[in-house]
């Protein structure tokens, strides 16, 4: 099989934040395709200082002050030296969803430990570890869920959204199920704590099983369902290979599933040397969600983080449809068709006005110019910028609109200069920008 | 029934639209709504979000077994702002109580469809598209619009949704409509060039790939983003003597009445309001959610009247579903089946329509759920057809008996 310097990029867009800097596209490339997706895969022994440390742009009150902790946080996942563990840690953000505006941001920092440490791991321990999870708890009830009449918010959503989909339970099973998730309460630290005396320890029918079940019960009951491996798998597949769900790629990662125990490394191995995440067909066939746009748009300027730049991350990111660590619902940030709202793409358009011109213009044309002749062309221009952004080469509409835009005289000095980021800002608006 | 469209249809049609057919669209419908759409009315969508307590919003204050099941979730009835000797609204509710005595007011107690889902999300699309087989992609405010679309040239405006993400009421074949930030001063493109915006304007304006519906997307919506930013912004310039609530709401319904104002061409919005998934600590938490709802109305049926533009609009407030009749051990109420519509505007004929559903045991289903008495697609089809002059039928893939609430 071949294996191109825009493969290892595609690799590097689906899989991580960006195909950028450079000099990281470059290292990746080198490994060759399974060593790359391994090196990124298999993260355990790689050190994550940047992870550890809790409060990056050393802001005053980062435990207390919510713009601070969600700046802190939105720098930790963007440096992560396990990129693919952090971009797993926001896709099961989105999974098993809660929200900071509802159980503060104690409660949000631990959850993202959960989410984190169980990314790649077996998705039934994962489902263990969620429902004793403070923020899980308190985001859906689950603190107040106490023999009598038992609350169903977890017991519903555990099924239709974090398990096994709507199918192969009924509304007798959620409120038989909710019974078993009674007990539950968030201690001091945060962390769930089961008391005898709130649980109801009566005998239960789920998912045709019967008996005195309680919380573990439930998730293994759901683990053991087909419809659950189908399910985690489906939406793996649509988060790094596309819409458009191939049965035979789906069976192959729902055997892997099978073969493993639901080991969701050993499944993302099947998925991203499968056929289908390697197909051109399917290459630029999702959108970028927010954050991966505020994401690929840092790394590719090559800007450092700092507190006003992520502050003003944060701050667009609500703009552009995905309020940071605060989704609308339970079933996490909406995504695809739906972020490209009219008023979302005004927030993408000026967050790259913002990051272009406005933090380190200097800096940015030093990096560029570097692999420019001068005077540059607007071909010249238009076959560097682009690698620059880590993009694919760009749509000939596209290409001629900047290029006009440039114009034909070539360029230098300090009007080089303004092509440069000129051209960059047009990019990061392009419609190629917004496509992965 | 069959799926109302499906995914690829946007290319489909395109190609149809292309090639001067127009496939399954009925001639009669389209003369008939290039001739209505020139009423200047306007529909407002407002979903209340994550599944209103009907019970506790039209209050069945006169049944004993009210009380008895509910318990301390119960309204006690003198608190209820009075209908009839049945029904009475929830006691933050004096606004909407205010136009039911104006007769502008009309209520459907009991909204649903055959075999309800409880999901929200799967509710919400159910009611969104139209369609209770989920088979269905489109919304009905967007299918409408591309029936316009398909006799006359659309105002930029004539769907929108505010908000912070779009709506599947408006998801269309082939009509992008802008959604809207509730506080719409945002709403501009950042600082460029002429140049840059030229230049931004024809990579918008490339032709679609007609097979990567996403990337087609961001062009459709971009180009909408383009083609409205001047007109909100004139909009958003505008004053009123109105205060409105300081909430979300409030700033989603003061950018209405301002692009209302704007824009006579304004003729279908999607709102949302609120959180109502109350499963615990249910009646404080609802109260205020009420509470905004109806500050935000009296607010938005003023700044109308100020401007002369109550008799364009009709409200529609709708829920995903209504809650569970017994409340949990938490002091909440666990998802529900039918819910009450309400219905609101100058041109309403006010009153109860269809019966409100019993608490009985014997009369409930899914064990404990109210059961439905109209179905959502004649509120649909009246709404459609009766205010807007739209094809319904087209519009809702079937034919559903109307009811009298538009006058």
């Amino acid at each position: 099989m071949t294996w191109t310097r825009e493969d290892a990029a595609h690799l590097l867009r689906r899989v991580t934040w960006a195909a950028a800097p450079a000099a990281e596209l470059g290292r990746v490339f080198a490994l060759g395709r399974d060593a790359a997706i391994g090196s990124l895969l298999d993260y355990d022994a790689q050190p994550d200082p940047q992870w550890d440390n809790y409060n990056p742009l050393g802001l005053a009150d980062p435990q207390t002050d919510w713009s601070s902790f969600k700046s802190n946080m939105l720098v930790r996942i963007a440096t992560s030296k396990r990129p693919l563990q952090a971009r797993l840690t926001w896709f099961w953000h989105g999974h098993f969803t809660s929200a900071v505006s509802d159980v503060g941001l104690k409660l949000m920092g631990r959850q993202l430990e959960t989410w984190r440490t169980h990314a790649a791991g077996r998705f039934h321990d994962f489902l263990l570890a969620m429902y004793r999870d403070g923020a899980m708890l308190t985001y859906l009830g689950g603190n107040a869920n106490i023999k009598g009449h038992a609350n169903e918010n977890f017991a519903r959503e555990n099924f239709e959204l974090f398990t096994t989909a709507p199918g192969p339970y009924d509304e007798n099973d959620v409120r038989e199920a909710a019974r078993a998730f009674t007990g539950f309460v968030v201690d001091s630290a945060g962390q769930g704590q089961f008391v005898a005396s709130r649980h109801d320890d009566g005998t239960k029918t789920i998912l045709g099983a019967t008996g005195n079940f309680g919380a573990d019960d439930v998730m293994t009951l759901a683990n053991a369902r087909p419809e659950t491996a189908r399910r985690i798998c489906t939406r793996l597949y649509r988060q790094f290979v596309g819409e458009r769900v191939s049965i035979i790629e789906l069976s192959r990662l729902t055997a892997r599933w099978r073969a493993t125990g639901g080991d969701i490394r050993e499944v993302m191995r099947t998925l991203l040397t499968s056929p289908a995440f390697w197909d051109v067909r399917n290459r630029g066939m999702r959108v970028r969600d927010p954050l991966q746009f505020v994401l690929a748009l840092v790394k590719g300027l090559g800007l450092s983080w700092n507190a006003t730049l992520a502050a003003n991350a944060v701050g667009t990111l609500s703009q552009m449809g995905a309020a940071f660590l605060d989704p609308p619902n339970v079933a996490g940030y909406p995504d695809g068709e739906l972020v490209t709202g009219a008023a979302n793409l005004l927030g993408r358009y000026r967050f790259a006005r913002y990051a272009v011109y406005g933090v380190d213009t200097a800096g940015i044309v030093a990096r560029v110019r570097t692999g420019l002749p001068e005077p540059a062309s607007a071909a010249d221009l238009l076959a560097r910028l682009p690698v620059v952004l880590g993009m694919a080469a760009p749509g000939a509409a596209t290409r001629s609109a900047i290029g006009d835009w440039i114009g034909d005289s070539p360029r230098s000095g300090t009007a080089l200069d303004q092509a440069i980021l000129g051209g960059l800002y047009l990019l990061a608006c392009s419609p190629e920008f917004q496509v992965i | 029934m069959k799926p109302l469209s499906s995914p690829r249809r946007r290319d489909i049609l395109k190609s149809a639209l292309a090639v001067g057919g127009l496939g399954a669209l009925p001639a009669p419908g389209l003369m008939r709504i290039a001739h209505a759409a020139t009423g200047g009315r306007t529909l407002i969508s407002l979903q209340l979000n994550g599944g209103n307590d009907t019970l506790n919003t039209v209050i069945p204050y006169a049944d004993p077994l009210y009380h008895s099941v509910r318990g301390s979730l119960a309204i006690p009835a003198a608190n209820v702002l009075k209908l009839n000797t049945q029904l009475g609204l929830h006691p933050a509710l004096g606004a909407l109580h205010s136009l039911w005595s104006q007769g502008k007011l009309a209520i459907i107690p009991g909204v649903g469809y055959p075999a309800f889902n409880y999901s929200h999300f799967k509710a919400a699309q159910i009611y969104a598209s139209g369609d209770p087989t989920l088979a269905t992609t489109t919304g009905w405010f967007g299918r409408s619009l591309d029936l316009l679309r398909s006799s006359r040239t659309l105002d930029a405006l004539a769907g929108l949704t505010i908000g912070n993400s779009g709506s599947p009421l408006l998801n269309a074949e082939d009509v992008y409509s802008p959604l809207v930030p509730a506080s719409a001063g945002s709403f501009v493109l950042p600082a460029m060039s002429a140049g840059q915006a030229a230049a931004l304007t024809v990579m918008l304006n490339q032709a679609d790939s007609g097979s990567n519906l996403l990337f087609d997307a961001v062009l459709g919506n971009g180009r909408a983003a383009l083609e409205t930013v001047a007109v909100v912004q004139a909009a958003a310039a505008l004053t009123t003597s109105v205060t409105y609530p300081n909430s979300a709401f409030g700033n989603s319904l003061r950018t209405t009445a301002q692009l209302l104002r704007q824009d006579a061409e304004v003729a279908l919005v999607a709102l949302q309001q609120g959180a109502y998934d109350t499963h615990k600590n249910q009646l404080g938490h609802h109260a205020a959610q009420l509470q905004d709802l109806a500050g935000g109305i009296a607010a938005f049926w003023a700044d109308l009247a100020a401007h002369g533009l109550q008799d364009r609009v009709v409200m529609f407030i709708w829920s995903e579903f209504g809650r569970r009749i017994v409340p949990n051990a938490s002091a909440g109420t666990d998802h529900g089946s039918a819910h009450a519509a309400l219905v609101i505007g100058n041109r309403v004929r006010g009153g109860l329509y269809g019966a409100a559903p019993h608490l009985a045991t014997a009369d409930t289903v899914d064990g404990g759920n109210l059961r439905m008495q109209t179905d959502f697609r004649s509120v649909y089809a009246s709404l459609l057809s009766n205010w807007l002059g739209f094809d319904d039928r087209a519009i809702l893939g079937g034919t559903w008996p109307t009811i009298g609430f538009i006058a």
